[in-house]
């Protein structure tokens, strides 16, 4: 026999199988991640509640974040506000400890004299609740005339 | 639930675990597993027979037997080797030999799978000798070979098998397959010897060898590199670079890059560690992390200059770009993720000197609409909605020190107006006087903070001067203890007075006015500190201005939808709480809320506010009357710009509403506002300012279209430098010291430009 080095190489068949296992895994994975990572219900308030308001007349939206079901201990909750083109307007951040079976987060987003109004930053917005380094929930905020 | 519904589930569940375990199994590897195969052109095996020392067995199959007392010496080894070149420049995690029983002993048998230590040729290696032509004999007969095993294989009694060892990654050595890879001279192969020789009569184990169906193989999971192209250079603080996958590679593989950076035309130096995740401005040997992908379908990355990342203008850099992937590899020196290539450095850029008009470019987190604030001593200072304070060279952008965001326990929140700097020379903080200039920030958490211009740290931080979860928005004023007359420093000895208005939560009525000591954060003065001055203060969100004649400050507000008094004239003579009303002006303007700051003209006479609804408004600031008003139209945006050049009766007033940029002749006799020009066409614009004192000639005025405008002072008509098309850009500043301008803009990126 040559000794002579010349390589031979073949891919191993069997990774497609191993993308399906991961896939299933990852599917497995995402069910029980979100059993212990509850939605929080998430609400946009200016003296009244919606999801659309005008530049003109809105003065501070509460952007109110209430959490049932969250295993008890230390959290920590991000808020990303991001502008019609996707950039990030604004980030809050929180850290929260629960205690008992509930608790509400709330946010302050200035609108009256803000760059919002004074610059007319108008459109669908979208804001994106993230826990404990996960995203969680993602809904639309409007910005009207 | 129904008993047999609850079978179904129970089947259904053990099933799921089931197929849980054995993907966990299946998931073993990540990266790529590679399978090199010996073959008639390809590896090298042979046999050597104790009992016929200096005999050769190159062909038919590959024999491991272990003999008795009975008929000493007669034990059979082998010896075989794979080709890995092809791996060249690969990561080598894990590794695995796979090879074919043909013929299986009659009791089940433990061979020692070791890594041979001296080189041998396949149709001339004996029990003696490793070659013939030459001469070489082994220095241990029966094969040299290291002292612990890399695997062993369990024979088992079945005949028509494959056998896998278990995983190749040492011997008490070091990852040998990575050194034979790295190093194909040392890849000298392996041996195969059953465990406990002369322990059984004739136990033989025959192994399908490279010549015939089912050779030798070995399963190699590598992590290899991209391929990457060449590096451009997208402005003077961006560059772009692009890659491949290995071919053949899949998101199985591989879920992303990461990429390291060093100025010079030598690559960065060092791998990533396995098992950690780097993050971006991260030293990673003689380079630092500019970027970290997590996702197999970005093939490029545009790396920018900014709070982590250091890409200056006309410099040359080189990349270093490593593969990761996201699983666990079982048997790994690290089993967790990420694990990481071997690193492939890319050629060499240039950043150009500037790009145009544009210097450099900063990237922050969020939107930054606030005027950056050029200290004259060589520091850009800006905030934003990123809760950060971030510093830039002046000439490069280069980042001053990492951006803080006010120290353990507490945080800057959201700077939406710009911060004020205080030159050393000026300042009385008994830390930075003659040594560093000193930046106040107005932040959203409702403290008031002092940093050092020079290294970011905090000097000290105001009590909560907010009520409700309120904030602080407008830039703090400061009164300078050595520009004020003897009154001012009798009162305040010896500090500079910093002012500034609430924005409080839950009420209209509830806002107050703080003079902070500037030397060590303490309140020196609370004006509505019982909130008993009628009918009630609504929000500041400007900056307040002073009046070193007069030992005041003007500062502007809402009005709590036209009830309240929206413009204050507050001494700085005050001190402790303060709940009796100072003058204040109730607007005869249908709008009379005032987000910008009101502007005092250069002999104090007169003040100027620009209202929601587009009102200017001049004020006597003599009797804290309102003595003149027009309607530009639009909504107000800022605050009024002073025009002093026109005539010493005559003063221009600027504005920017949101249908343009407008301006109005003040006569200061008649007290009467004329027609200026109208700049309409301008989306959105920015607070506009000035081009260079005393001349004025321009005004410069971001916009919602991605451009800054440059206006022309005597008649409105304007040009326009595209920066950023498509986005907002902020109030820009004039940097009258090093004739640029600074704006930032809602993506995050502050930009730095010639004036044009």
């Amino acid at each position: 026999m040559d000794t002579s080095m010349r390589s031979m190489f073949s891919k191993v068949v069997q990774r497609s199988a191993w993308v399906v296992a991961v896939a299933v895994i990852g599917v497995l994975s995402v069910a029980a991640t979100a059993a212990t990572r509850p939605k929080p219900v998430l609400t946009f308030c200016d003296g009244t509640c919606g999801t659309s308001f005008a530049v003109s007349t809105a003065r501070d939206i509460a952007i109110r974040t209430s959490w049932k079901g969250l295993t008890s201990g230390q959290h920590h909750q991000k808020t990303v506000l991001m502008l019609p083109d996707g950039s990030i307007y604004q980030t809050f951040e929180t850290d929260f400890k629960i205690t008992g079976k509930q608790s509400t987060i709330e946010s302050v987003l200035p609108v009256a004299g803000s760059w919002i109004q004074q610059r007319g930053l108008k459109g669908n917005w979208t804001v994106a609740i993230y826990l404990d380094g996960n995203l969680v929930e993602q809904r639309s905020l409007s910005f009207t005339d | 639930m129904h008993s047999t519904s609850r079978e179904t589930l129970s089947r259904v569940v053990s099933a799921l675990l089931f197929m849980c375990l054995l993907l966990f199994c299946s998931i073993a590897f990540a990266g790529e597993t590679i399978r090199v195969s010996t073959s008639a052109s390809s590896g090298a095996d042979a046999s050597i027979n104790q009992n016929q020392p200096a005999a050769n067995y190159n062909t038919g199959t590959l024999t491991v037997r272990s003999t008795t007392a009975g008929t000493p010496n007669s034990n059979y080894r082998s010896v075989f080797s794979f080709d890995l070149t092809g791996l060249a420049g690969s990561a080598v995690k894990v590794s695995k030999v796979g090879l074919f029983l043909s013929s299986a002993p009659t009791q089940s048998r433990t061979l020692n799978l070791r890594r041979l230590t001296e080189p041998w040729v396949e149709d001339q290696v004996s029990w003696s000798n490793r070659s013939t032509s030459p001469t070489a004999i082994w220095t241990n007969a029966g094969g040299t070979f290291s002292t612990t095993n890399a695997s062993t294989f369990s024979t088992g009694t079945s005949s028509g098998v494959t056998l896998t060892s278990g995983t190749i990654r040492n011997d008490n050595t070091t990852n040998f397959v990575q050194t034979w890879v790295d190093n194909p001279a040392t890849n000298l192969g392996f041996i195969l010897y059953d465990r406990a020789e002369n322990s059984n009569n004739d136990r033989t184990s025959l192994f399908s060898s490279r010549t015939g169906a089912n050779p030798p193989y070995m399963d190699v999971t590598v992590l290899r590199n991209v391929a990457v192209g060449a590096p451009s250079a997208l402005s003077p603080s961006a560059i772009n670079l692009g890659w491949s996958f290995p071919q053949g590679s899949t998101s199985a593989n591989y879920d992303g890059v990461t990429i390291s950076i060093a100025p010079g035309s030598t690559a960065p130096a060092g791998v990533p560690t396995d098992g950690t995740v780097y993050s971006v401005g991260q030293t990673l040997g003689t380079g630092s992390v500019v970027a970290n992908t997590n996702a197999f379908n970005i093939l490029s990355s545009s790396i920018e200059n900014g709070d982590r990342v250091v890409i200056l203008p006309g410099t040359q850099y080189t990349l270093s770009v490593y593969t990761h992937d996201s699983v666990m590899i079982s048997g790994a020196a690290s089993v967790n993720p990420p694990h990481y290539s071997p690193g492939v450095s890319s050629s060499t850029v240039t950043t150009p000197t500037a790009s145009g008009n544009l210097v450099w470019t900063y990237a922050t987190g969020a939107a930054s609409l606030a005027s950056p604030t050029p200290s004259g001593s060589g520091t850009v200072v800006t905030g934003g909605n990123d809760n950060l304070l971030h510093a830039m060279d002046e000439n490069t952008g280069a980042r001053k020190f990492i951006p803080v965001s006010g120290g353990a326990g507490d945080t800057v929140r959201a700077v939406q107006d710009r911060v004020t700097i205080i030159p050393a020379a000026y300042t009385q903080n008994p830390t930075c006087r003659n040594v560093c200039d000193v930046v106040y920030v107005s932040t959203g958490n409702g403290t008031l903070k002092a940093y050092r211009a020079d290294t970011g740290a905090r000097l000290w931080t105001s009590g909560t001067l907010t009520s409700g979860g309120g904030s602080l928005v407008g830039s703090p004023a400061v009164q300078l203890y050595d520009f004020s007359d003897a009154a001012f420093q009798g009162t305040h000895a010896v500090y500079d007075l910093i002012i500034v208005g609430t924005n409080n939560q839950g009420s209209a009525t509830n806002n107050r006015v703080f003079g902070i000591n500037g030397n060590t954060g303490a309140t020196v003065f609370n004006y509505n500190q019982a909130q008993t001055i009628a009918p009630g203060i609504d929000k500041f969100l400007s900056a307040p201005y002073v009046d070193y004649a007069s030992n005041s400050v003007w500062l502007t507000s809402y009005s709590n939808g036209g009830a309240q008094p929206s413009v204050h004239h507050i001494s700085t003579l005050l001190s402790g709480s303060v709940n009796t009303a100072q003058p204040r002006i109730l607007l005869s303007t249908s709008s009379k809320d005032v987000a910008g700051a009101p502007t005092l003209d250069f002999a104090s006479t007169y003040l100027f506010v620009l209202t929601n609804g587009g009102d200017i408004v001049a004020i006597d600031t003599a009797t804290n009357t309102e003595v003149a008003s027009v309607n530009v139209g639009g909504t107000g945006v800022g605050y009024p710009m002073l025009d002093g050049n026109i005539s010493a009766n005559i003063a221009g007033v600027v504005v920017s509403t949101s249908t343009g940029v407008h301006k109005r002749l003040f006569d200061r006799t008649a007290r009467t506002f004329s027609p200026g020009w109208d700049a309409t066409g301008i989306p959105n614009p920015s607070v506009p300012v000035y081009s260079a004192y005393p001349d004025q000639l321009y005004l410069y005025v971001g916009s919602s279209d991605g451009n800054l405008y440059k206006v022309s002072n005597a008649d409105g008509s304007y040009t326009n430098l595209p920066v950023n098309p498509g986005v907002t850009l902020g109030s820009p500043a004039y940097d009258e010291m090093t004739s640029k301008i600074y704006v930032g803009d809602t993506s995050g990126h502050i930009y730095a430009l010639n004036v044009f």
